[in-house]
């Protein structure tokens, strides 16, 4: 032990950034940062003291959550943070804010509370939606645990007295790039949603909440899978706005979408651990229909979406990592380089974001306490729109975040699935 | 319960108007309940400034130590001329130009230059006192101070109004003939030479050639458009 009472072994733990994690604090601004919100409404009114203690009490058991990111000389690394904090604070109406590193005490997650929803909102180098939502779930068990309910594990709620294991701060992507080919990275310019910016931090929320089941009928009836209908539904919105737009040359219109990896590539990561698809449409080739959207969509998941084509996927971007002459580059340069590769072809890339988190389980004595998760993707790092899924029970909710002014994509999108027949409930930060 | 009625979606009870299609709220059956908590909270965030005091302290310790340091050694140690002048004078110079823009990092760039050139005029004059000769501050010391710090001020306007990369260069290189022109004529009137320019003239020649060169890019869309079609990467 020091004299500040740290133990000397804890001083030393730290962590190599994932292969995910490396691009996010690159493209840090003051106005940007890769923030995901992932948010549960209680039974009852938040009790912000109660909150707090879970908080203290889960995140020592989540060692790659209790970080402070730093800067090496070729890379940036996380390294255990064990100054005060962070703490529960009430909830704000632009989610998703900017978060400078050396703000919050260093911590790179927030913890909100507004009447009876908890949001935590976590930056993106931490770790995915995945590991986010193993940190508030185990929170909100132990939340109720102070409450005195007896909340048993597992699902998504870990034993906080139990030791964190290796596999859950590993880079798993390191585990499975190992596929002799490298496909090529797709890099055509798509289409771009124009709108009016919103003011210095402010994030449009549109919430539509509906029932799953009914979603899921839907989608049966075209044959198609629920991320499929969805994926589909959010590409013929895009390519109505693009109809709308009147621009005279259209190009393809694409969504970036994440697959959780560990569906795939068995791992206990909490760390990253997904890559992206990206299913597109190219109105030059002719008119399509919606049932044409959905089959192509359908086809492109069903071609793309296994362990093959993902391990390739995964190689091609453990490539750059591993070059030597890359690694030797300092960080300054490759943070220079990586920004302008993103925002030249990365962001170019794909029309709007959209992310499924599937559907939710909790432990059984967990359930009644809880009556819907929301999931909000953040703010977009150019002017377009992100899409986040995650259903609970027998309640899907579909949440837009924007940063301008406009909802026609939103207000397509919504207006077909009424029109398939999909009952659909509206909530929103907008004035 | 209210619906749009252009979406058909379900409003939540608080919403005044479609957030979807701008639509009204109008239901005559159920008007809007005001105490109904909106699922939003109303309180805006701010991003939590970043304390960068720590650097500014330790750069204005390591200020103050020298200058008080080198005062000391020159009054006890090595009396004679008062030598610590110049270097006390040379820590508050320094500690302008980089304490202000660390700590405060909204600082405006031109009142940062003026300040900044306020202090260096200040400076020469101190080494004036110290040498006991103001002749060559007044005629070389300050006119190229200050044409300096027209010429950076003129710079960052052009760039707060034009921020393109050929106004820009343009600005630069003529600022660059403008104030080597200002030396040489200085120079000359200083050592009491007829004013005429030698060198400066192949300075001034090469920024007009380029000069010319980006203002023709600037003015002509077609060649910029072929610039950036054989340029791109």
């Amino acid at each position: 032990m020091n004299k500040k009472g740290i133990d000397k072994k804890e001083e030393k733990i730290w962590y190599k950034l994932d292969l995910s994690a490396i691009v996010y604090p690159t493209l840090q601004r003051q106005d940007f940062s890769s923030v995901y919100r992932l948010s549960a409404l209680l039974d009852e009114e938040v009790k912000p003291q109660l909150l707090q203690e879970a908080l203290d009490a889960v995140l020592p058991r989540f060692p790659s959550y209790k970080v402070a990111i730093r800067r090496g000389f070729f890379w940036r690394y996380l390294e255990a943070n064990n100054r005060p904090g962070p703490f529960v604070k009430e909830d704000i109406k632009n989610p998703c804010m900017p978060m400078p590193f050396k703000s919050n005490n260093r911590y790179l997650l927030r913890v909100y509370y507004y009447k009876n929803k908890v949001s935590l909102e976590v930056h993106h180098s931490l770790g995915d939606g995945t590991g986010g939502m193993y940190l508030l779930h185990t929170m909100l068990a132990e939340y109720f645990r102070l409450r005195g309910e007896k909340i048993s594990t597992g699902y998504m709620v870990k034993d906080i007295h139990e030791k964190p294991s290796e596999g859950e701060t590993e880079d798993a992507y390191m585990r499975y790039a190992n596929a002799q080919v490298r496909p090529p990275r797709a890099s055509e310019k798509m289409y771009r949603i124009k709108g009016t910016p919103e003011p210095f931090y402010t994030l449009n929320m549109i919430v539509g909440i509906m029932p799953a089941n009914q979603v899921a009928a839907v989608a049966k009836g075209y044959n198609a899978s629920v991320t499929e209908y969805l994926n589909a539904v959010l590409l013929y919105a895009l390519l109505e706005k693009q109809k709308q737009d009147n621009r005279g040359k259209l190009r393809p219109v694409s969504l970036a979408m994440p697959v959780n990896l560990r569906r795939f590539f068995p791992s206990e990561t909490l760390r990253n651990f997904i890559t992206m698809v990206y299913p597109t449409i190219d109105p030059r080739l002719g008119d399509y229909t919606f049932e044409e959207i959905v089959v192509q969509v359908h086809h492109y998941m069903r071609y793309y979406i296994n362990d093959k084509f993902l391990r390739g996927d995964i190689t091609t971007n453990a490539a750059t990592q591993s070059n030597p002459v890359i690694r030797l580059v300092p960080l300054f340069i490759k943070d220079w380089v990586v920004r302008q590769f993103y925002k030249m072809v990365q962001d170019k890339n794909s029309s709007a974001g959209l992310t499924n988190m599937g559907i939710l389980k909790v432990p059984e004595d967990l359930r009644p306490h809880i009556k819907r998760f929301d999931i909000c993707m953040g703010q977009p790092f150019s002017r377009r729109t992100n899409c986040s899924i995650i259903t609970y029970e027998n309640e899907m909710t579909v949440t837009f975040a924007s940063a301008i002014k406009e909802s026609d994509v939103e207000r397509v999108f919504f207006r077909k699935l009424i029109k398939d027949g999909v009952p659909v409930k509206i909530e929103t930060n907008r004035n | 319960m209210s619906y749009c009625v252009n979406c058909g979606v379900e409003l939540e009870a608080t919403i005044k108007k479609c957030p979807l299609c701008e639509t009204p709220v109008m239901n005559p059956n159920e008007m809007v309940k005001e105490k109904e908590h909106s699922p939003f909270p109303e309180k805006l965030g701010q991003v939590e400034g970043i304390k960068r005091k720590d650097i500014g302290i330790l750069l204005s310790s390591v200020f103050v130590c020298v200058a008080v340091s080198c005062s000391l050694l020159n009054y006890f140690v090595f009396p004679g001329n008062r030598w610590s002048l110049l270097v006390v004078g040379f820590c508050g110079l320094m500690w302008t130009m980089t304490v202000p823009p660390v700590v405060v990092p909204k600082l405006r760039m031109r009142i940062s230059t003026l300040v900044n050139c306020l202090m260096v005029c200040i400076y020469l004059l101190l080494i004036g006192f110290f040498a006991d000769s103001f002749e060559w501050i007044w005629h070389l010391g300050l006119p190229i101070t200050m044409t300096v710090c027209i010429l950076i001020e003129i710079f960052l306007t052009v760039g707060k109004h034009k921020r393109t990369f050929l106004v820009l260069g343009s600005t630069f290189f003529a600022e660059v003939a403008i104030l080597c022109v200002v030396i040489e004529l200085l120079v000359q009137r200083y050592r009491g030479l007829p004013l005429h320019i030698h060198w400066s003239s192949i300075v001034l020649t090469v920024c007009v050639i380029l000069d010319i060169t980006l203002l023709t890019m600037l003015s002509r869309k077609r060649i910029r458009n072929e610039i950036q079609r054989r340029f791109h990467f």
